[in-house]
């Protein structure tokens, strides 16, 4: 109705100073949610699309499709598509992977050179395998098992130089015989017609082909599109999701939450602290034949009209800061990854800038949720005013005095204490709902506070600094070429050098039960170390001769052949920081026999430990809480690995450099590269330095500040609007109280005087009120960590500046508010007051 | 014609000791009436127009405007049987200061969606000698000018009733008798049926019948009134 909303209009047109500071904390609040929807938003589309559109979007595939599967799911009519891939094995130590049209249409593959395949009979190669071809380019033609193709590309292929190369072609002839050819290997992606059965329907077919679904996954013969299915929100139980998807969630929304309140108690707050000339208004107007309904209307008219512009605005805005957010990330991703290329004066691609992409929905989203807050926040006000009785809104009596007892106030007091107290107790509910207000807005502060704290005290306690100023891992196939080696022993301006191998096994706790020590056992029942044997690995170094001699001298032990020895030790607690833990014997004698293997399915290898360490040699690497570290040569660790065979999983060797220098370490890295490039490709190593490790740390630390920064301002922001907002409509509310106080010879000082110790009461409170939850959010994190850092440890690392400064801008907020709320009431004429009443 | 009646009207304030602000009041009103109801401070003068106006409830008894007992009706239905047919006028704070003066006096009626009838509506302006105020908004005009939009306002609507509660208590001498003539015209000119609270012997004089409220109950003064008459 026209005269509803004209009363509404009109009122907030009419009290346009008093609803300012509250469009400004809406505005604030839009702005904090705006910012996290829109990242999340992006991140998640993001990825969304990412995988759309490069994997595809099925639902699940399965490799290792013989006919009866075949015939089987051809006909299913729970399948909406099926698209299969062929692998032929080409006798060329490579495999040829057909793909289907619509998979050409993805970005699976990254063309370095030429085209897709676009025809049957076009394939597509690495240069790898150009390399190590040379009578093959572009354009020539190849025979595969008594075919021909023709090379029409080169792919980008991120595999170790010595791994087995692929091909790709197009897959045309999609007849049963042709997938099926006995020779080959086939895999076919699924869509379901029904989605949300994704689960259920594979299980279903698995269990038809009494196929281990656990199994299958394990080995990848079963891939569900996890990240696409999670994105439709479809898990493995249904739409129930998964613990981890869960907790990740609320991660999430624990901050959108506590801003839905934060705004929800912000808008209560300045609707619902009502002036005597409002009651009398909405009084009147129902004694003018206003409906309770039309009250009601009318008041959350008003919210809306106080909110649409600022929800707007800040929904903007907060795309905005999104974007400034990332750009700034982005900016200081940019330097690092200048540094780093500087160091390695290479130029890798590196993705531009790119803006967040305008995401309708998370607008959308943004504004209804802002509205649904406004509107929920709006109802128990409209509520409150639909109520108000005539007669005594028309007497401008709303204080609800019959709820509380007769509040017996020392009269003994100071006057202004003691009227302080009783307006605090009268204006009881208003003030409860200033309080809690402003204790949300000091805790989501304390959240992200106490976060960082975390991450601090992880840094700086479950951490070790590694001495070595370079490090490098290389891959390869057999053993380290010992050319390799020794000219590394060459260069120069190197104080300490090690080099060494490893291998890494599955120790499982069942397979050395006998061996482990009492100790251990003990940590393992009373929940300090992990129960989970899959958790334990066991990772065997091989040393150069000269440094395991030295290692042995410096341990008095004598030189075996075929010599293991044992880092006989391990933590006591593993949830208990690096550098404060306490160490156990790991097995019971320091000559024993410990077995591992490669995987659950693989045979049992038993080492022989000759006898046992008690420190990592050379402090070459921390100390792992679940690694079990066995020391030898590297030739034994060759010739076991030769007798034990290579691991289906991870047939890659791995070998470590390690080196210290005093001297400029850009230059020995150079050199460094140089001489192993000299023996391997580029993509067969992993090198960092000190520098590069700086870079990155640097990078991240200015991406924390970025981040904490932003966020502190807003809450400050917040705050402030906020504590002037309630406090200041709160005086506004009184302001016939004042001018009877006035009238009846109270001075402007004691008015003063009266305000600020309201405001100091209602601090105090807020302190108190905000201690309890505090220290709820201090536990929590350290519980979910494992009380990792004990909560009083986390408390003591926690910034308490940016907390004292929102306590110090709220007190000022309240200042402010006495200070325009007195000068309203004193200035203003007196007679205009009586007037009004 | 019978516009108001109430029977056994009783309102008692239920606290630490029972305050019986009515008690048994039987009262009626004919079709143009102009009534004066008078008493002394806290005799339970406006609880009965409270009661006759619907915005509270009784105690006991019943209460009937012309002929619908409003008793029996939800607050919804009380508020919108009120804003047809019940004009209320107070002693002050009677228009909303964010409002036209026409908007102020339209309310009952744009609150139910109606338009006004214009003839009617210029007449009653005219009457009350505020048509050159309609734009104006109420904190420019004087006490005695928002008084007679007061009044207005409760006439309106065509309402079966006005009650008004004492409503020169805020004014002057000059104003009072004005806004009393006014009462006066209009209850002869609408014919309209006007109950006043006042505590003024001289505005009661002016009215046809006159009652006295003593501690709840109500009296009726007769004799007094028609030698005025
Ligand atoms: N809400 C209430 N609760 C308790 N008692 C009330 C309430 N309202 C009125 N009363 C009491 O009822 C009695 C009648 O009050 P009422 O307001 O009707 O008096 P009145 O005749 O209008 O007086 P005045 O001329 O001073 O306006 C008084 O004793 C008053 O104290
Ligand atoms: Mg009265």
């Amino acid at each position: 109705m026209k005269i509803i909303d004209e009363l509404a209009r009109t009122s907030v047109k009419k009290n346009k100073k008093d609803t300012f500071a509250t469009k400004i904390s809406i505005l604030m609040a839009v702005v904090l949610l705006g910012t996290i929807i829109f990242i999340i938003f992006s991140l998640r589309t993001d990825e969304y699309k990412y995988v759309k559109n490069t994997i595809g979007d099925y639902h699940v595939s399965i490799s290792q499709i013989d006919e009866n599967i075949y015939d089987y799911i051809e006909d299913w009519d729970k399948v909406e598509r099926l698209e299969y891939t062929k692998f032929i094995d080409t006798g060329k130590d490579s495999i040829l992977y057909l793909e289907s049209e619509n998979f050409w249409k993805l970005d699976y593959v990254d063309i370095k050179k030429g085209r897709k395949p676009g025809k049957p009979d076009e394939i597509i190669v690495t240069d790898k395998f150009l390399k190590n071809n040379h009578k093959y380019g572009i354009d020539s033609n190849i025979s595969i098992k008594d075919r021909n193709y023709k090379i029409v590309g080169v792919f980008e292929d991120l595999s170790f130089s010595f791994e087995d190369t692929f091909f790709y072609g197009l897959l045309s002839d999609t007849s049963k015989e042709n997938l099926l050819d006995k020779d080959d290997a086939l895999l076919v992606r699924i869509w379901y017609k029904s989605p949300r059965d994704t689960y259920s329907n594979t299980r279903e077919l698995l269990g038809k082909f009494n196929i281990d679904a656990k199994k299958a996954e394990s080995i990848g013969r079963l891939y569900y599109n996890t990240s696409l299915l999670e994105y439709w929100l479809i898990y493995p139980s249904g739409i129930i999701p998964p613990k981890d998807v869960i907790l990740s969630f609320i991660e999430v929304s624990i901050p959108i939450f506590l801003l839905m309140m934060l705004f929800a108690m912000m808008i209560y707050n300045a609707f619902n602290v009502w002036n005597n000339r409002e009651i009398k208004e909405i009084a009147l107007l129902k004694s003018a034949g206003m409906t309770e309904k039309q009250v009601k209307k009318m008041i959350k008219k008003k919210v809306m009209k106080v909110s649409v512009l600022p929800i707007l605005m800040g929904a903007v805005i907060s795309y905005g800061v999104a974007n400034l957010l990332t750009y700034l990330m982005w900016i200081n991703y940019y330097i690092s990854y200048k540094n780093i290329n500087s160091i390695y004066e290479q130029k890798g691609d590196f993705s531009g800038f790119y803006l967040i992409k305008f995401s309708p929905i998370a607008f959308v989203i943004i504004v209804f949720l802002s509205l649904i807050t406004v509107y929920l926040s709006s109802i128990v006000p409209a509520k409150k005013s639909g109520k108000i009785s005539i007669i005594d809104g028309l007497r401008g009596d709303i204080s609800n005095k019959k709820k509380f007892g007769l509040g017996k106030s020392k009269i003994s007091l100071k006057i202004e204490k003691s009227l302080a107290k009783d307006y605090l107790k009268s204006y009881r509910k208003t003030y409860r709902a200033i309080t809690i207000s402003m204790v949300i807005a000091a805790l989501s502060m304390s959240l992200v506070l106490t976060s960082q704290s975390y991450r601090e005290l992880e840094i700086k306690y479950n951490s070790k600094k590694d001495n070595y100023n370079l490090s490098s891992t290389i891959f390869t196939d057999g053993s380290l070429n010992k050319n390799l080696i020794e000219d590394i022993k060459k260069l120069a301006n190197v104080d300490e050098l090690h080099i060494y191998s490893y291998k890494t096994y599955k120790f499982f706790l069942d397979d050395n039960s006998d061996v482990i020590s009492d100790e251990m056992d003990r940590s393992i029942k009373e929940g300090m170390k992990t129960s989970d044997s899959e958790r334990y690995y066991l990772t065997i170094y091989g040393f150069e001769k000269e440094d395991f001699d030295n290692i042995l001298k410096e341990n008095n032990l004598e030189y075996k052949d075929n010599m293991y020895i044992l880092l006989n030790k391990t933590c006591l607690d593993e949830n208990v920081p690096y550098q404060m833990r306490e160490y156990i014997p790991l097995v019971k004698d320091d000559k024993t026999q410990i077995s591992a293997r490669y995987s659950m399915e693989d045979d049992l290898i038993n080492i022989p430990i000759a006898d046992s360490i008690y420190e990592f040699p050379y402090e070459l690497q921390s100390y792992d809480k679940r690694e079990v570290s066995v020391f030898t040569t590297m030739e034994n660790l060759e010739e076991l690995i030769l007798k034990t065979g290579k691991d289906k999983n991870d047939p890659v060797n791995y070998h470590q450099v390690k080196l210290k220098t005093k001297s400029d370490l850009n230059m020995v890295t150079d050199d460094y590269l140089n001489t192993i490039y000299k023996y391997i490709t580029k993509r067969d190593h992993n090198t960092s330095n000190d520098i590069l490790k700086e870079a990155y740390r640097k990078e991240q630390i200015r991406n924390e500040h970025f981040l904490n920064l932003g966020i502190q301002m807003i809450f400050l922001i917040i705050a402030l609007s906020n504590a002037y907002n309630s406090f200041h409509g709160n005086l506004r509310a009184r302001k016939k109280d004042f001018q009877l106080l006035i009238s009846a010879g109270m001075t402007e000082k004691q008015i003063n005087k009266m305000i600020s110790l309201e405001g100091f009461y209602l601090l105090r409170n807020v302190s108190i009120v905000y201690i309890l939850p505090f220290f709820s959010i201090v536990f929590i994190k350290s519980y979910r960590n494992k009380f990792m850092f004990k909560p009083l440890k986390i408390i003591g690392n926690i910034n308490f500046v940016p907390i004292i400064l929102l306590f110090a801008i709220t007190t000022a907020g309240i200042f402010f508010a006495v200070n325009s709320g007195r000068k309203s009431i004193v200035n203003e004429d007196i007679m205009e007051g009586i007037k009004e009443i | 014609m019978t516009i108001l009646k109430t029977v056994k009207l009783s309102k008692i304030y239920p606290g630490a000791i029972d305050v019986v602000a009515l008690d048994s009041v039987d009262f009626t009103m004919d079709k143009g009436d102009l009534t004066a109801i008078i008493g002394d401070s806290g005799s339970g003068k406006s609880t009965l127009l409270h009661m006759l106006a619907g915005v509270d409830s009784p105690t006991d008894g019943k209460i009937f405007i012309q002929g619908e007992d409003i008793t029996d009706l939800s607050r919804e239905d009380m508020t919108i049987f009120r804003r047809r047919n019940i004009g209320v006028v107070y002693q002050f704070f009677n228009l909303i200061p964010n409002i036209s003066v026409r908007k102020n006096i339209l309310l009952p009626l744009l609150l139910d969606g109606h338009r006004e009838e214009k003839n009617y509506f210029r007449e009653v302006i005219e009457t009350l000698g505020i048509a050159d105020k309609l734009d104006r908004f109420p904190n420019q005009l004087s006490g005695g000018e928002q008084q007679r939009v007061a009044i207005a306002r409760s006439l309106v609507t065509r309402p079966a009733i006005v009650l008004a509660d004492e409503p020169t208590g805020n004014l002057d001498r000059k104003n009072s008798e004005e806004i009393t003539g006014l009462f006066r015209l209009v209850n002869q000119r609408f014919n309209s049926t006007i109950m006043i609270i006042t505590h003024d012997e001289k505005v009661a004089i002016s009215c046809d019948n006159t009652y006295k409220m003593i501690d709840g109950r109500l009296y009726n003064l007769e004799g007094e009134n028609h030698e005025n008459h």
